[in-house]
């Protein structure tokens, strides 16, 4: 993310560059298209030729054209400076710079680590010659530059003694400018190297991981329900991913259905469709928590804003109805009415699931305190054993209040469908999909953030 | 509202003719039992006094503004028998150990209306309160 925005506004800077080194000589145009990045070489061999063939009036285009390629340089360096603070974007904008990818470039370079490390190794070839260049460069612009003056004003001794002096000075600047170029060059291949050793490192953990990963599978194959439980975790991950792209499917369908005013029944299908792909949901949510319960209470398959709301596995009905709020009106008094019933019914299903939940974690804690704890807890081996067939008892109905969780969402969902007319629905459903997309972008942002 | 039919008439289904066929499987002195102390109370409800689903359908009756009459299977004397022959009654044949949902069942007027997932999604659907209100559990 940060690397593309700090590379789109470089780009136009690099063009203007270079047009500006070719200003004032359309007969160099032709040249423009075939030179490519910093490789002024070309350019500066050609340069003196058109200028020695033209009048003294290209001194001055010519001057213009150094300071230019001076502060191109110059902007060369700041770019290095500030790509060196992150390798990668180095890496990225280097790339960009010497092969003149302008739009595509951060997207390739970023699909993937192996990629853009590859492409930083590239780039390092890059940054080493057009660094050099730079240097060079000057050093032939000057030649160029006094040659000409000698070919214009060769009587003048004064004048080529305040060049001679001029020239020094700029030769004591490339030495100056290539000495920091050199030290940055050196930063930057270091910087490289590190960033070398931290992927060397993440990919042995990476493998580690991976070894480890197969090792606990392997441990506990003979044990099938563990096995089923990481299998039933993926699967359930895979399929609410299907979900939500179908899910997603059928509230485009109702998009155009509601706003290209379709008639009621074939809006009702498309409502009726949604609202038994809700149940869908459900289902394998019911799958899901036989498998694993505490996966299905973790909500790891949301995003973090959606987790932040979560409660019991999922979104609080009333929290739902809230949402709604004036985006479904106008309503009739008994629908109002009957959405208040909805609102407080619900709510009140909500504290008393809670308070539930609030008296198994109690009595979880109990339970497991109330074996003994301490200096001789070893002493009763059998009363440690019957406290965690208890605690375990206990934790079964974690599954069965998930379960009553799911089907209060169920049930207020239907119960909403009920209420409302089709194209009211219809709205409904549209708005709580806009409120959870908002929720996913927030996550995405969130996730997004520059963190220093 | 399909609910409410739907219990009462398997209720009443295995109070006329299921119970009398099979008296070995359910004493009628337990449905008996289970029927005068169902009718205490405009709510009653059948619990285990450490079960945590059987707290929160006690917390949603109080928090609805209803006091249920509650019995603890586990302090009861014939608490065991009483158990199983509500399982029964819900059509729970596999027993306890396989549907722990099974309690808290719960009473209104007299009648079974189910345990907590019938209770709740009468509750969403809207036709608690008015039974609440019939049984006069609730005046408002």
């Amino acid at each position: 993310m940060q690397s593309s925005f700090k590379t789109v506004p470089f780009t136009p800077d690099f063009y203007s560059q270079s047009s500006y080194f070719f200003r004032g000589d359309s007969c160099l145009e032709e040249f423009h298209q075939p030179v490519n990045g910093f490789h002024h070489e070309e350019a500066i061999d050609l340069s003196p030729n058109v200028t020695i063939a033209s009048a003294n009036l290209h001194y001055t285009t010519f001057d213009t054209v150094m300071d230019c390629g001076g502060g191109g340089g110059g902007g060369l360096r700041e770019r290095l400076e500030g790509g060196e603070e992150e390798c990668l974007d180095t890496g990225q904008l280097v790339y960009q710079k010497g092969t003149r990818l302008v739009g595509g470039g951060v997207g390739e370079v970023n699909s993937s680590w192996c990629d853009s490390v590859s492409a930083m190794a590239d780039n390092s070839q890059h940054t080493d010659t057009s660094t050099d260049i730079d240097t060079d460069d000057k050093t032939q612009l000057n030649g160029g530059h006094q040659g000409m003056l000698l070919a214009t004003n060769c009587s003048d001794q004064s004048n080529v003694k305040s060049s001679d002096q001029r020239t020094l000075r700029r030769l004591a600047q490339n030495r100056e400018a290539a000495r920091k170029s050199r030290l940055r060059k050196k930063a930057y291949v270091q910087q490289l190297e590190n960033s070398r050793i931290r992927l060397a490192q993440l990919e042995e953990e990476l493998k580690r991981a991976r070894q480890q990963g197969s090792l606990v599978e392997r441990g506990v194959s003979a044990d099938h329900t563990h096995l089923a439980a990481g299998n039933g975790v993926f699967s359930f991950e895979l399929e609410y991913t299907r979900w939500k792209e179908e899910h997603q499917r059928m509230i485009n369908d109702l998009r155009s259905g509601v706003n290209s005013q379709l008639g009621d029944n074939d809006l009702r299908v498309l409502v009726d469709a949604v609202m038994s792909h809700y149940d869908e949901i459900f289902r394998l949510k019911g799958i899901g928590t036989k498998v694993d319960v505490f996966h299905m209470l973790s909500g790891m398959w949301k995003t973090p804003a959606e987790r932040f709301f979560m409660w019991l596995g999922g979104f609080r009905s009333s929290e739902l109805l809230k949402i709604l709020g004036n985006h479904v009106d106008p309503l009739t008094d008994q629908q109002l009415i009957g959405i208040c019933n909805l609102q407080q019914s619900s709510q009140q299903a909500e504290d008393a699931l809670s308070q539930g939940m609030e008296a198994l974690q109690q009595s979880l804690l109990e339970t497991l305190s109330s074996a003994s704890m301490g200096p001789n807890s070893s002493a009763n081996v059998a009363d440690y054993m019957g406290h965690m067939a208890m605690a375990m008892g206990k934790l079964g109905t974690l599954e069965n209040f998930l379960r009553q969780a799911d089907l209060l969402r169920q049930q207020t969902l239907q119960q909403l469908h009920r209420i409302l007319t089709t194209r009211q629905a219809a709205r409904a459903f549209l708005v709580i999909h806009d409120y959870i997309s908002r929720l996913r972008a927030l996550s995405s942002l969130w996730l997004a953030r520059p963190r220093d | 509202m399909q609910y409410k039919t739907e219990t009462r008439g398997s209720l009443s289904y295995n109070n006329n003719s299921k119970v009398m066929n099979n008296m070995n499987v359910f004493p009628s002195e337990t449905l008996a039992k289970i029927e005068s102390m169902a009718a205490e109370n405009a709510v009653v409800i059948f619990s285990v006094s450490t079960c945590c689903m059987c707290h929160a359908i006690k917390r949603l009756f109080r928090g609805m503004g209803v006091s249920p009459a509650v019995h603890e299977l586990d302090l009861l004397p014939y608490g065991v028998e009483i158990h199983r022959a509500l399982l029964r009654l819900l059509g729970c044949s596999s027993g306890g150990a396989t549907s722990p949902g099974a309690l808290p069942v719960v009473f209104i007027g007299g009648k079974m209306v189910g345990a907590m997932e019938r209770v709740m999604a009468s509750h969403i659907n809207g036709s608690l309160v008015p039974l609440l209100k019939d049984a006069g559990a609730l005046w408002l």
